[in-house]
């Protein structure tokens, strides 16, 4: 790493251009996420209607909040679906691990590009297509699957064994998302396969960086793939996987984007799938109690930072951390337990217990006695454990075959699975009402191809909507992050720290929990309804993840390289232009690319922003055309596919980036 | 990172090798930039055009996305454009799951477009929006609409030439003429007559509740050819509303005259939630329980799963025939009629209530839901509206006979304007215009409305019984039907201010106009307002004492209209001749129409 050069106070009047470089971030993240977050403190106290009502209330709204049942009720929907976003984290981390251990390079690049598409395909595109296809409870295909594959009687008996109360009757198909009962449960199932996120690629990265001489030293010592999983690739990607937790489980508390689009904004049948960002949306939108929002928007930003902090101090490899994390485990035995008790409570108990449970300890005292079980010898040392047992060679071949079937079984069934909403989005798109209606599931002919002439006119205006936002988007981005980098690495100048941990707990800012006073903010500067807002807050919030990530490339440039540049009389934007330019290139499309998908993604802001039809982004869009009472499904899964290909096509052409940039540390964990 | 640091010499590429190489490593550079090329002009020429167009632009948004409503406003908007071609009409259709969310959010941003359709949003909202956001159209009301020229109707103000005198335009809660209807609608009961006649042999369909009973119970003995049950009725969580509202509510009308503490013949959420707070009224009331045991006697015949059904889910059910009944409004009629052609025949009936001799609600049974002949799909226009005056004239276009006739006909609607013609197969949809309502309502605000909503939709699935859902909406309505009923009082008091500033406006009109005539309407209007200021404080006042004083309800004695004034009431609103007078029972309304003898 590349040493900073210190500036101290007195030198300012030589190096003030410096500042330049910074002012930038500084001004978007002060004006977008700074200044509606004090705002949002502020209007916190009062009960405000968003406009000319404000009448100062004190702790009226956080008390509220705290006996409100409901705010509860919702993190607790929260925490539960939390805990199985992480045990979603499975199929993805079996895929990757399966992916990995295919000998053949080409094998490897195959699957991994058969995966590009289903993983890139828009989260929110896969919900809208779960939400009218999947779940629709009189033609959505789930309900087919389980009445043609017979499971159904099954489900019937299941549910009067185990006293569900008749969610699952005789002759009627189950309303996933009009049953209370039932609302959780398709929340959690939407998006099946689950390796739709960049999980698997994460993992693959990761696991790439073990050396095939580990591996072939495991096989000349017999290790199976039990041990091989467990002592070799295990505790590489340990360290994502934690990440990955954290993300998720955050993720799961400061999202809202998701579940509006699959249960709309009253949190589906009954409320039961309200979580805490939903319950402030509706909050602020629907009842316009805007101050009581700001006050859920508040807490949200307290626990999730709280939560980060918890995590950091956690996952550090340091004394306190490790002491902290022995002191963690009975709290959160003791907390696990209580919470068992509570009613409703018992899955996130049951959850804490089981990953708060010493397991090394037992596993210690198991070791203990099985040695204190063998013998000792006449020289008093203990025998020699029992060496492993040798299966007959054709067993073991026939073993080592079956191993690697099922790998190949488990990784073409994922994908399988994975490809299906393609497949559907692919034939439906050709086909007319009475077609789908007659024969939802298998191609029919004609395929209509004009379906995609009349999508192309309905989604044009927003694709080039999103378009124009994301690219300029993604260049302003850039351009203004890899300034402050270069700030950031380069120069230990005055209020440096300051800066740097201002752009921090950026990072760890849901900015959900401040959508109500930037919207209120964008309506003052007159941004309401345009492009200009979304590209500039987009800017705005890009720059922690950016900043953070460009620095230690930037850092990692060696500093002979700068001093000789300024040597030869090159000025810091000389500099940028010749050194950090070129030698960033990787790092900056992997970023490039993240923060496209971000912005093209991008449900929340411009919902609330957006007024005029021509003006709507493609999820805005793709959601307005989702709530036609008479759907005209060909033309509609049409424009799913339409406003896939952008991603797909960038990705396709960026993916030895991305992968590169991952495996170079972009994503540290 | 293993790999090797060692320098690699790669041969130089020739000819189309390094075409192809120099391509590849150029293409995702040429892709991103015809993208945004291509996007940029997109969003520049749609720019320019709006900068360049110096028409003035009137948006109007609606929930309306039944079939043929769009088609429908867009010819309207095309005819008044050829009038006034420096106007554009631009329509914007939100789906009404996102609309209340949506308008709140352009109202909060003075962004909303010049004409709206209010609704979708809770009581509370509304006022709000009421209040702040938009135009109050009294002064407009009694202008003459000059689209009605060469008509029987020129000359004559813009209030007598709606059906309903622009009653369901006038909005107690702020006393002002808030919006302009288009429309009259109501809900019924349309059936698949091929099925029915083939599952029940009937020809005609039941008339009353119990009948219509019997022959759900019939029709579900039948089995499609898939093998499930025929669903007697196809029904959607929105549907529902219907089977509610027009044969189990009508039994609660009885307590109405428990609540009406204010004696204005009409019934409020207020009253409700007073008399419910002050325990006048418990959920488990023989009316409230009779309309809740109709509802449980109607569940099973409803398609399996309707809870979770999404509107077009019902009507998709109902035009594959898995179903012979279905609640229908009058605005997604003309669609369903559509899917319906060349598979089946639609017919229309009246909801079936019960009837007056039924050995057990016979005697709560007091008629068919009352159905105003008030005009709905009203449109309101907003105060950020940079031209008031031509989204006004709008309105006026499409409230003229002629337009309203044409607008009605397209949508396939019932037109509100007089001498507008329906079209004759509308008829059975001709509103009811004797009979009773609703007098259960116990949301208000925000919180209850929620809370309701979760509870009764345990119910509706059979989850908690009516007794569970009485327990427990009670124990949590002591907080959060306190809570939102403080909300509603802090919203009626609010327009007091502003009707004290009116008020004193109208005073210097009236004492210092040198007009004559300006200064009597001024009088008029002030006295108007006075009398609204002391109405709405009149009420505050009571509600406070309701709500403190215990004695309050039971010094009030419960009111019944005689069987002659209910008589003379019936005639005078069908028309018919009316019978002999006698003195009639006191029958107050606190809803003055306001009738200004000369404009602003």
């Amino acid at each position: 790493m590349s040493s900073q050069k210190i500036i101290r106070w007195k030198q300012l009047p030589h190096h003030w251009d410096i500042y330049l470089f910074v002012l930038p971030t500084l001004l978007l993240i002060g004006l977008f996420a700074y200044y509606p977050a004090a705002s949002g403190l502020y209007h916190s106290f009062f009960r405000w209607n968003g406009s000319d009502v404000s009448e100062y209330v004190g702790w009226k709204n956080y008390y509220d909040i705290l006996i409100s049942s409901d705010f509860w009720r919702s993190f607790r929907v929260a925490l539960i679906l939390g805990i199985w976003n992480v045990l979603k984290l499975i199929p993805p981390l079996a895929t990757a691990i399966w992916i990995h251990r295919c000998s053949s390079d080409r094998v490897q690049f195959m699957y991994r590009l058969l995966f590009i598409i289903p993983m890139v395909t828009p989260g929110l595109v896969i919900t809208l297509i779960w939400r009218n296809y999947f779940f629709e409870t009189t033609q959505g295909y789930l309900n087919h699957f389980l009445f043609a594959s017979g499971l159904f009687p099954y489900m019937v008996a299941l549910d009067q064994f185990m006293g569900w109360g008749g969610i699952f009757r005789e002759g009627v198909r189950p309303a996933w998302l009009g049953d209370p009962r039932l609302i959780l449960p398709a929340v959690v199932i939407w998006g099946f396969p689950w390796v739709g996120s960049f999980a698997v690629l994460t993992f693959l990265a990761k696991l790439g960086t073990i050396p095939k001489e580990i591996y072939e030293a495991a096989n000349i010592d017999g290790v199976n793939w039990w041990t091989k999983f467990t002592r070799i690739e295990l505790p590489m990607i340990t360290s994502s996987i934690y990440l990955m937790l954290v993300f998720v489980i955050i993720g799961t508390i400061k999202d809202a984007g998701g579940i509006l689009l699959l249960v709309g904004m009253e949190g589906g049948a009954g409320g039961m799938a309200t979580v805490p960002a939903l319950f402030m949306l509706r909050k602020a939108f629907i009842n316009q109690e805007m101050g009581a929002a700001c006050a859920i928007g508040v807490v949200l930003t307290l626990i999730v930072l709280a939560l980060q902090k918890l995590s950091t101090l956690l996952l550090d490899d340091n004394p306190h951390s490790w002491r902290l994390r022995m002191l963690m485990r009975p709290v959160g035995m003791i907390i696990g337990s209580v919470l068992c008790f509570l009613p409703g409570w018992l899955p996130i108990g049951a959850f804490i217990l089981l990953v708060s449970f010493p397991y090394g300890v037992l596993t210690d005292a198991w070791r203990t006695w099985q040695a204190g079980l063998r013998e000792r010898g006449a020289d008093g040392r203990m025998a020699e454990p029992p060496p492993p047992r040798e299966w007959p060679r054709p067993l073991s071949v026939a073993t080592e075959w079956g191993l690697r079937g099922f790998k190949h079984f488990g990784v073409c069934a994922v994908l399988f699975l994975a490809f299906i909403p393609v497949y559907l989005v692919a034939i439906v798109s050709g086909k007319t009402n009475q077609q789908y209606y007659r024969s939802p599931g298998v191609p029919t002919t004609p395929f209509h191809w004009e379906h995609w002439g009349q999508a192309w006119e309905l989604v044009s205006p927003s694709v080039a909507n999103s378009l124009f936002i994301s690219i300029v988007g993604t260049i302003f981005t850039l351009g203004t992050a890899l300034c402050a980098a270069y700030f950031f690495a380069r120069y230990k100048a005055p209020l440096h720290r300051f800066f740097w941990n201002s752009l921090l707990i950026l990072l760890m800012m849901p900015t959900v929990a401040n959508l109500i006073p930037l919207f209120r903010l964008i309506s003052d500067m007159n941004l309401l309804n345009t492009l200009t807002a979304i590209i500039l807050i987009g800017t705005a919030t890009g720059q922690a993840f950016a900043i953070f990530v460009l620095r230690d490339f930037v850092a990692d440039i060696p500093s002979d390289l700068f001093e000789a540049a300024e040597i030869d009389g090159a000025n810091h934007l000389q500099q940028m232009r010749t050194i950090v330019l070129p030698l960033c290139g990787p790092i900056l499309g992997n970023v490039g690319v993240m923060h496209f998908i971000n912005e093209w993604s991008e449900f929340l802001l411009p919902l609330i922003i957006m007024r005029d039809a021509d003006s709507l982004t493609v999820m805005v869009q793709l959601h307005r055309l989702s709530g036609e009472y008479i759907k005209n499904n060909g033309p509609m899964m049409a424009g799913y596919a339409i406003v896939s290909l952008p991603i797909i096509i960038l990705f396709m052409f960026s993916m030895r980036l991305f992968v590169k940039g991952m495996t170079e540390g972009a994503v540290k964990g | 990172m293993s790999e090797s640091d060692a320098p690699v010499v790669v041969p130089e590429k020739k000819g189309l090798a390094a075409m192809w190489e120099t391509l590849n490593q150029w293409l995702p550079w040429i892709v991103i930039g015809a993208a945004l090329a291509w996007s940029s002009w997109v969003v520049g020429t749609r720019q320019f055009r709006k900068i360049t167009d110096d028409r003035i632009v009137i948006r109007l948004s609606h929930w309306q996305l039944e079939q043929g409503v769009r088609d429908g406003i867009n010819e309207a908007a095309a005819e008044y454009q050829k009038l006034h071609p420096n106007v554009r009409i631009a329509q914007e259709a939100i789906p009404d799951s996102a609309y209340g969310q949506w308008l709140t959010t352009q109202m909060l941003g003075d962004n909303a477009p010049d004409i709206v359709q209010v609704g979708q949003v809770s009581e509370n909202v509304r006022i709000m929006m009421l209040l702040r956001y938009l135009l109050p159209l009294t002064p407009y009301v009694n202008r003459p609409n000059p689209y009605n020229k060469g008509t029987e109707l020129e000359g004559v103000p813009l209030q007598e030439t709606m059906l309903d005198g622009m009653q369901m335009s006038y909005d107690p809660e702020v006393q002002e003429y808030m919006s302009i209807s288009l429309a009259r609608m109501s809900v019924r009961v349309i059936y698949n007559k091929t099925l029915l006649k083939q599952l029940t042999g009937l020809d005609t369909p039941p008339s009353n509740f119990r009948d219509f009973i019997k022959v759900c119970e019939e029709i579900q003995k039948h089995k499609m050819p898939n093998g499930l049950q025929y669903a007697a009725i196809c029904n959607s969580a929105y549907h529902n509303n219907a089977w509610n509202g027009n044969i189990a509510m009508t039994l609660t009308y009885p307590m109405f005259r428990e609540m009406d503490f204010n004696r204005d013949g009409r019934f409020g959420k207020e009253e409700w939630a007073i008399a419910y707070l002050t325990g006048k009224i418990g959920l488990k009331d023989r009316p409230n329980a009779a309309a809740f045991t109709v509802l449980q006697e109607l569940r099973p015949f409803f398609q399996p799963g309707w809870v979770g059904l999404q509107r077009d889910e019902a009507i998709f059910s109902f035009a594959q025939q898995k179903g012979v009944f279905m609640s229908c409004g009058l605005w997604e009629a003309g669609g369903i009629t559509q899917l319906a052609k060349g598979q089946f025949e639609v017919g229309v009936m009246d909801f079936p209530v019960l009837a007056r001799n039924d050995p057990q609600f016979g005697d709560l049974a007091e008629g068919v839901r009352f159905e105003k002949a008030d005009g709905t799909i009203p449109f309101s226009i907003t105060r950020s509206s940079k031209h008031p005056e031509i989204a006004l004239d709008f309105l006026f276009f499409l409230a003229s006979q002629k337009q309203n006739e044409r607008f009605n006909e397209r949508l396939h609607w019932l037109p509100l304007t007089v001498g507008a013609k329906a079209l004759p197969e509308l008829k059975p949809y001709e509103p009811s215009l004797v009979g009773v309502f609703s007098a259960f309502d116990p949301v208000l605000g925000a919180e209850t409305t929620v809370r309701w909503k979760q509870l009764f939709d345990l119910f509706n699935i059979g989850q908690i019984t009516f007794d569970e859902l009485s327990e427990t909406y009670a124990k949590e309505y002591k907080s959060i039907g306190t809570s939102d009923f403080e909300e509603f009082r802090r919203n009626v008091r609010r327009p007091g201010v502003r009707k004290e500033q009116m008020s004193s406006i109208l005073r210097a009109r009236a004492l210092l106009d040198a007009d004559p005539q300006k200064a009597a309407t001024a009088w008029l209007r002030f006295r108007q307002v006075q009398m609204d200021s002391l109405g709405s404080n009149n009420n505050y006042i009571t509600y406070e004492k309701a709500l403190t004083d215990k004695g309050f309800y039971s010094s009030q004695q419960i009111y019944k209209y005689t069987p002659e004034a209910l008589q003379r009431v019936g005639a005078r609103v069908t028309g018919t001749a009316a019978p002999a007078t006698t003195p009639a029972a006191p029958s107050t309304t606190s809803v003055p129409t306001p009738q200004p003898t000369s404009q602003p």
